[in-house]
């Protein structure tokens, strides 16, 4: 299992101007200082609420946000920034699916010119699979082929080719996406909350494609998600996040069976469940866990400004890290 | 909000001083000079070297402006040598300021009532008759060069129907303040209203619009299914958020004054200063033409202020701050 | 997909959805009906304008009123065919506002996408330009170019007006960029690794092609406009090439009577004037409607 992508110390603050002179007062701290792994084949899921920062963090790794400061590393290979990540051709290798299946397909080309827009500007690989790295062509007739061959994995027909988005239903333009982000054999797509805009039954639809093209083709998924329940199902791995930080990370057993951060508590217990004889005591639970936030928050949170700001993580297994105040600090 | 609208006073300083130099150097590249008017064809180089000397003519460009931004700033424009020679700018445009300014305020007032109660009329009546035909109007008025209807306005209500009179601007240095001022609305209402019939267009297309977005609205339905009647609805709220982005236009409406005078005036044979523009021009009075434009830069930088005043104000989001 | 069969479809789905947008509109429908006569017209009237039209002298038979030798209506103060003159005058017209609207669109297309999609300080010094250039007094510095120049040809002409009125396209071009530049298409195209001039002309511009095709018809129907009211007043064109504005600058100054008596000196003209102007605005939003009719499968 090796090592794909590595961020350290990632920041991005956007600045805040006030005064008469439009002067930086403050920065809102969109990403506060994150560090992590992703090794080739695995999958991450990156769960928060809105304003958490999880978007960002995939906009940065994709090439559409610029950090502050901090490290990211491809293969060993530093692709901070966009003209480190364009030197190496980096979006051939690591793509992206987007939230609002509506606004991300341009509405005047066909699906077929959306597809194969990737391919032509990185060239079609020879055969499909992630990792490869051997000869790539530009041939047209080669990309009409590819693009018919991922319609095909996606389970669309051949048609689709010719036809344009408004045509097509939510859980389809979905699926048009990830065709779209698989097409030039990355090594780790994001998927930014790409369930999140569909209804519950396509949901699974399009998450079970996902999930076959990632075993089929061992791509590196990072699913971010403020649904906990479709990031259990999907990911391997699990990172929790609370304005910008980093609150637990671990396997997916760690957070489901021994979740620590009261924040993650917090979440689990927030998970509607189709249980209805333990209703009430779910609701007792929900309560208990509330208090307990508010009661311990000191324990688990420094004050910044008026926010909550994590500490930083702390190992506790080989695989398990919370934030948790350091002891005799 | 007081912030805002000292940081855009304070903006307008620079703009004014670059809109004075792009005047003056604009006014700088006609051919002939203040002297064209005066000489004679037999004075001799000397003479006219003298007296250019004196008049400063000699001197680098930007010594110049800087003669002339002191001048204008005591109220010396210069003196005209053709519209009415011998007099000083300052006097012929104090005298025909007054008929341009009355056409061009009523002009604004009525451009406002014609549009707003087209808006009105055409947004609860959507898509019947009355809307299409109003639609239609509007889109030829303003498709069509507006001096075509004005021509036709004249010759209707001048001519064939006689109710107004066919020229001048009714103002009398023999007369008292208050009988110029009714007597020049006779002479200025046609105008002023053939100006506001055609130019609704703007306001028209932008208000029905914003009429027919919130008529549609959640909080429309609501309201109405809280058992509200439909007109107070239209009242209390509608209006409201409708016209607040006009609010802000009114501004831009000073800024239109002279340009439309131009064509109103000339039609009419109403002499106010966009007639003096034309005739200065004919003419080739640079004195009369530099003061008319550096008139309507500051006219037009006013009248920006005033908009961004006026949107500040009624702005909500400023207003709670 | 091959680039050459999306091209015709565009074009006949296009002008399909053109017919059925001017079917539903009778009113566009009429006008459309009439502009096209008034262009054919127009066209095949040039085979009969002599090329002296404009500076020919003919005392003799000047101001002859209509259907006198032949004069279908009559002739000019200078002898020439009044109809003629007429048609003559037009295509003038239009000649010089078709050049000053593709100027115009051409340059106001190219800068204000550019300006949108990368913003930042470049956005910053363009509004401010912009906004600086709207607050000078762009008719009366029209009009003191023209009346200097003694007289202009039509391409000095074109050329003035295009480049003095440019900047408030700008404006709007670039507002409809930047409503698109945020959506999530552009990202998806930036991350493919196309270059940023593809982003723009293939990506975005056809999704605001609509708006910028019924802008070129005001465009179109303001120049002729703004010649034709600034030739009025006296400032345009030089003597010998006619317009629509120099015929009509027969109506300033005129009394009373003679605004009657010779009707024929102006009204056709002013009709001519009006179709074209109208029938232009008109057929623009007619092809906005048409573009932008994307829910119709063909």
């Amino acid at each position: 299992m090796s090592e794909l992508v590595r961020i350290e110390n990632l920041k991005v603050y956007y600045p805040i101007r006030t005064g008469f002179f439009n002067r930086v007062t403050d920065n809102i701290k969109a990403v506060d200082n994150i560090s992590f792994t992703i090794e080739s084949g695995q999958t991450y899921g990156l769960v928060g609420e809105s304003g958490s920062g999880k978007t960002t963090i995939g906009k940065s790794l994709v090439g559409l946000e610029d950090p502050t400061s901090g490290k990211i590393l491809f293969e060993g290979h530093e692709v901070t920034t966009n003209r480190q990540k364009k030197a190496i051709n980096y979006n051939k290798d690591v793509q992206m699916v987007f939230q609002d299946s509506q606004s991300s397909l341009n509405p005047r080309k066909t699906i077929g010119e959306i597809i194969a827009e990737p391919l032509k500007n990185f060239g079609v690989p020879n055969f499909i699979g992630a990792g490869y790295d051997g000869e790539r062509s530009f041939d047209q007739t080669k990309i009409n082929e590819r693009v018919l061959a991922l319609l095909k994995i996606v389970g669309l027909p051949a048609q689709t080719v010719a036809q344009y988005p408004f045509q097509f239903s939510g859980g389809q333009r979905q699926r048009i996406g990830v065709a779209r982000a698989l097409a030039t054999n990355p090594r780790l797509i994001v998927a930014d909350e790409p369930v999140s805009a569909l209804d519950l039954s396509v949901q699974a639809q399009v998450l079970n494609f996902m999930k076959k093209i990632q075993r089929e083709y061992g791509i590196s998924f990072l699913f971010i998600s403020h649904d906990l329940g479709v990031v259990k199902y999907m990911t391997d791995n699990i990172a929790i996040m609370h304005n910008g930080r980093f609150v637990e990370m671990g396997t997916t057993n760690d957070i489901f069976n021994d979740a620590q951060h009261i924040y993650t508590k917090r979440l689990l217990s927030a998970i509607p469940s189709l249980d209805v004889s333990k209703r009430d005591e779910k609701r007792a639970y929900r309560k208990r866990i509330e208090s307990e936030f508010t009661q311990n928050k000191g324990a688990y949170y420094q004050q910044d400004g008026l926010r909550d700001r994590a500490y930083d993580l702390e190992p506790i297994t080989k695989t398990h890290y919370v934030a948790l105040k350091k002891e005799g600090a | 909000m007081w912030r805002t609208i000292l940081r855009r006073v304070l903006i307008m300083i620079p703009q004014l001083i670059l809109v004075s130099i792009l005047i003056f150097m604009l006014a700088q590249l006609m051919p002939g000079d203040p002297f064209y008017g005066s000489l004679n064809p037999n004075s001799d180089p000397a003479t006219i070297a003298r007296m250019r000397h004196a008049a400063g003519l000699d001197l680098p460009w930007y010594q110049q402006y800087v003669k002339w931004v002191g001048n204008v700033l005591h109220g010396d424009l210069g003196t005209s040598y053709v519209v009415n020679k011998g007099w000083t700018v300052t006097r012929i445009i104090g005298q025909r300021i007054w008929p341009t300014l009355s056409m061009g305020i009523i002009a604004a007032v009525l451009t406002y009532v014609l549009s707003i109660s087209q808006a009105l009329l055409a947004a609860r009546n959507e898509n019947k008759i009355i809307d299409r035909i109003l639609i239609v109007w509007n889109t030829m008025t303003s498709a069509v060069p507006s001096f075509v209807f004005y021509f036709v306005m004249m010759v209707l209500f001048v001519y064939i129907i006689p109710i107004f009179p066919s020229s001048g601007t009714g103002i009398d240095d023999t007369q008292s303040f208050t009988t110029n001022f009714f007597s020049n609305l006779r002479y200025a209402f046609l105008p002023a209203l053939t100006i506001a019939l055609f130019s609704t267009n703007s306001i028209f297309q932008y208000l029905r619009s914003n009429l027919l977005d919130q008529q549609a609205q959640d909080y429309v339905r609501t309201a109405r299914a809280k058992g509200v009647q439909i007109k107070d609805v239209f009242r209390k709220h509608i209006l409201r958020n409708a016209f607040l982005p006009i609010a802000s236009g009114i501004g831009y409406s000073i800024t239109g004054i002279l340009g439309g005078a131009i064509f109103a005036e000339t039609v009419f044979g109403y002499p106010g200063l966009g007639a003096l523009f034309v005739q200065a021009l004919s003419g080739r009075d640079y004195t009369v033409i530099t003061a008319l434009m550096l008139l309507q830069g500051v006219l037009a930088l006013l009248g920006g202020l005033l908009s961004d005043i006026i949107s500040a104000w009624v702005d909500p989001r400023v207003r709670v701050k | 997909m091959d680039m050459e069969v999306k091209k015709q479809r565009f074009g006949s789905k296009f002008i399909k959805n053109f017919w059925r947008e001017l079917e539903k509109d009778n009113l566009a429908l009429l006008a459309t009906i009439l502009l096209i006569v008034l262009f054919l017209f127009i066209i095949i009237g040039q085979i009969f304008v002599p090329t002296d039209i404009g500076t020919m002298s003919n005392i003799l038979s000047a101001n002859l009123p209509p259907l006198t030798n032949g004069h279908i209506l009559g002739t000019t103060n200078s002898g020439a065919d009044f109809v003629l003159t007429l048609i003559a005058s037009a295509s003038n017209s239009l000649i010089i506002g078709f050049g000053v609207a593709i100027l115009i669109t051409i340059i106001s297309v190219t800068f204000g996408m550019i300006i949108g999609y990368f913003g930042g300080w470049i956005d910053w010094i363009a509004m401010r330009l912009i906004d600086f250039w709207l607050v000078m007094p762009l008719l009366m510095i029209l009009a003191i170019i023209f009346s200097t120049a003694k007289g202009l040809s039509i391409w000095s002409l074109i050329l003035i007006l295009a480049v003095l009125s440019w900047p408030p396209n700008v404006r709007l071009i670039r507002t409809l960029t930047l409503s698109e530049v945020n959506r999530d298409y552009v990202q998806a195209a930036k991350i493919s690794g196309t270059p940023w001039y593809k982003i723009l002309f293939t990506g975005i511009f056809p999704n605001i092609s609509s708006t910028v095709i019924s802008d070129f018809a005001l465009t179109l129907a303001g120049s002729i406009g703004i010649e034709t009211s600034l030739t009025y007043l006296g400032f345009g064109l030089k003597h010998g090439t006619s317009s629509l504005g120099t015929m009509l600058t027969v109506l300033s100054g005129s009394s009373a009577s003679s605004v009657y008596t010779q009707w024929w000196l102006w009204i056709p003209v002013t009709l001519v004037l009006i179709i074209l102007t109208f029938g232009i605005v008109v057929l623009g939003q007619v092809a906005r409607r048409a573009i932008d009719q994307r829910q119709s499968v063909s």
